[in-house]
């Protein structure tokens, strides 16, 4: 079997009638850590879901862990992770039951688990850490602890290949270091993970391959080697620029100060009384 | 006493009441996924469809399940089709196509002469409770058991992510499509006990009362076919006693249900804010060195 779990070759793909990503072309070798990176729109998500089934493939092809992916054709061992806000956080189910739906496609057409299967959901939750957690409501779970949940779910059908949308939008900061060292162990552990983000900063600082997309791969490769003005221009425009830290990472700012308005005279007809300049070092510290 | 057993003596208030109870305890294991997934609209829409189909069915001489059947099997379908159409939701395509329906069987009614009693199909009637009603709510109901016993994991995760239960290999489109033809089958089934127009609450009261009180999913089930199944049961010996139609009495007793569940769990809420302002508050007094936390009771 190839070393390649993942690989698309010149995909067209799209929804409706607009291509959402045309001629697309994005190998992930076995073991891999892969960020996807652009603006809000550029496809990052549809990425995703073309390596799930999710979307139609207009043309070209697209293959995971050897199984040829057409829409509604989901390949096996893959495990998804969406965005925190997706699902019903006061949803009547327990940790364990969650975790345990993760397996439920191949798991005996009864309504109730296995004892075998109830077991392996435990470990799955020690594993993450949250084992403890395994008979509460997800309703009283926090941020952080909702991810592993689902990080749990998503290795629940005994995962090769894990895909995260945005595992670290809508959290605080210590929840997105405790997510991405989760990661990171996951990783060491001979996964390969490919995640969605917005945090370029974090992509720059932690992850050896980033793949830029806007309609398409604009650059793909080492951020320090990818993550150039230009290639920045051309996945999110102007008004951004590259520093580097100390250590030589690529860092992203922005490429003037933002004038922020911090209140309005509604009695000197509505004119902005203060301005606030915030400059790059300021965002940056 | 005499009120429990004197309905008895009539033939047939025993297979009204065999009916109700299936009828309840189907309507309350749906309630779950309708209340869930927030399609209680389905619901609404499919039994608004039965008119129509049980009005075309009659004009044409067809049999009233015939009628009933056939327009919301093709309704659930059709919204089924519409709702897949990027840009449309549930709602919409819910409200073009069972409204259509309903508005079908209202003309059919005004042009064509049948001897269809509109009430008893619009509010339910257990006198009209024969046993062929008995004997297609026995099918519908192992049926549907049949079905949500088989589908009830995958159902469970379509209904709770259906992005990620597709990707986990869940065929969540025919997941959908089969719940939608099984409220289909069940709404049909009800017809004769609950009538057309009411059997939109049997399928979300139960669940929406039970969703206060319990965090469990299986508990949820559990008790909404209980107060499914004690709804009908109450409400067909409130409407044998009372003379109203069987229909406004088992909603009226599923809405009390509900009502009682509402003011328990706002009640229960109270008290644990109460408790908790309690504990923050000794917490706050222990610190200063006010009272002992350790030997003081807090009292819900």
């Amino acid at each position: 079997m190839s070393d390649l779990v993942v690989r698309v070759l010149d995909v067209d793909a799209a929804y409706a009638r607009p291509t959402v990503l045309s001629a697309v072309d994005v190998d992930v070798a076995r073991g891999e850590f892969v960020g996807l990176v652009g603006p809000s729109g550029a496809g990052k998500t549809t990425l995703l879901r073309l390596l799930t089934g999710g979307v139609e493939v207009r043309s070209g092809s697209v293959e995971v862990l050897g199984q040829r992916v057409v829409r509604g054709r989901p390949p096996r061992g893959v495990g998804y992770v969406p965005q925190l806000g997706s699902v019903d956080a006061d949803f009547p189910l327990t940790v364990r039951e969650v975790v345990l739906l993760g397996d439920a496609a191949s798991s005996r057409p009864v309504p109730w688990f296995t004892r075998d299967e109830r077991r392996r959901a435990d470990a799955l939750l020690e594993r993450l850490g949250i084992g403890e957690l395994a008979g509460r409501p997800i309703a009283e779970l926090s941020g952080g602890q909702r991810q592993r949940m689902f990080l749990a779910r998503a290795l629940a059908r005994r995962s090769e290949l894990l895909l995260l949308d945005e595992p670290t939008s809508g959290v605080d900061l210590a929840t997105r270091a405790e997510v991405l060292r989760l990661l990171g162990e996951l990783h060491h552990d001979g996964l390969t993970v490919v995640l969605t983000t917005h945090d370029l900063n974090f992509v720059a600082s932690h992850l050896p391959r980033m793949v830029c997309v806007n309609g398409t791969v604009i650059a793909d490769g080492r951020p320090r080697e990818v993550m150039t003005a230009d290639v920045l221009t051309r996945t999110y425009g102007p008004g951004l620029r590259v520093v580097h830290d100390e250590d030589g990472h690529p860092v992203v700012t922005d490429a003037a100060p933002i004038p922020l308005h911090s209140g309005t005279d509604h009695a000197s007809g509505g004119m902005p009384v203060a301005a606030a300049v915030v400059t790059p070092a300021e965002v940056d510290a | 006493m005499s009120l429990l057993l004197e309905p008895f003596a009539y033939a047939f208030f025993g297979r009204a009441m065999l009916a109700g109870v299936l009828v309840g305890a189907l309507c309350g294991a749906l309630s779950v996924p309708v209340v869930l997934k927030r399609m209680s609209y389905v619901g609404h829409g499919l039994a608004h469809s039965v008119l129509g189909g049980v009005a075309v069915g009659v004009a044409l001489g067809a049999d009233l399940y015939v009628g009933a059947a056939v327009a919301t099997v093709l309704s659930a379908i059709l919204i089924d089709r519409v709702a897949a159409r990027r840009g449309l939701h549930h709602d919409a395509a819910i409200g073009i196509v069972t409204t259509a329906a309903f508005a079908l069987g209202i003309a059919v009614l005004a042009v064509v002469p049948t001897r269809l009693n509109l009430e008893a199909v619009l509010f339910g009637n257990i006198l009209g409770v024969d046993a062929r009603d008995l004997t297609v709510t026995t099918v519908v109901a192992v049926a549907a058991t049949a079905t949500l016993f088989v589908a009830y994991k995958r159902l469970v995760f379509t209904v709770f992510d259906p992005e990620v239960a597709a990707v986990h290999g869940v065929p969540v489109r025919h997941i959908e499509l089969g719940l939608n033809l099984v409220t289909a089958a069940v709404v049909v089934a009800s017809v004769r006990v609950l009538g057309a127009l009411l059997i939109a609450a049997a399928v979300v009261l139960p669940a929406a009362g039970a969703r206060l009180v319990t965090r469990s999913f299986a508990a949820l089930v559990g008790l909404a076919i209980a107060l499914g199944t004690t709804a009908s049961v109450l409400g067909l010996y409130a409407s044998f006693h009372l003379d109203v139609p069987s229909g406004p009495a088992i909603v009226l007793v599923g809405t009390l249900g509900f009502l009682i569940a509402y003011v328990a769990s706002g009640t229960a809420a109270r008290r644990a804010r109460r408790a908790g302002a309690r504990e923050r508050e000794v917490g706050r007094l222990s610190e200063r060195g006010i009272v002992d936390a350790t030997r003081t009771q807090v009292r819900a």
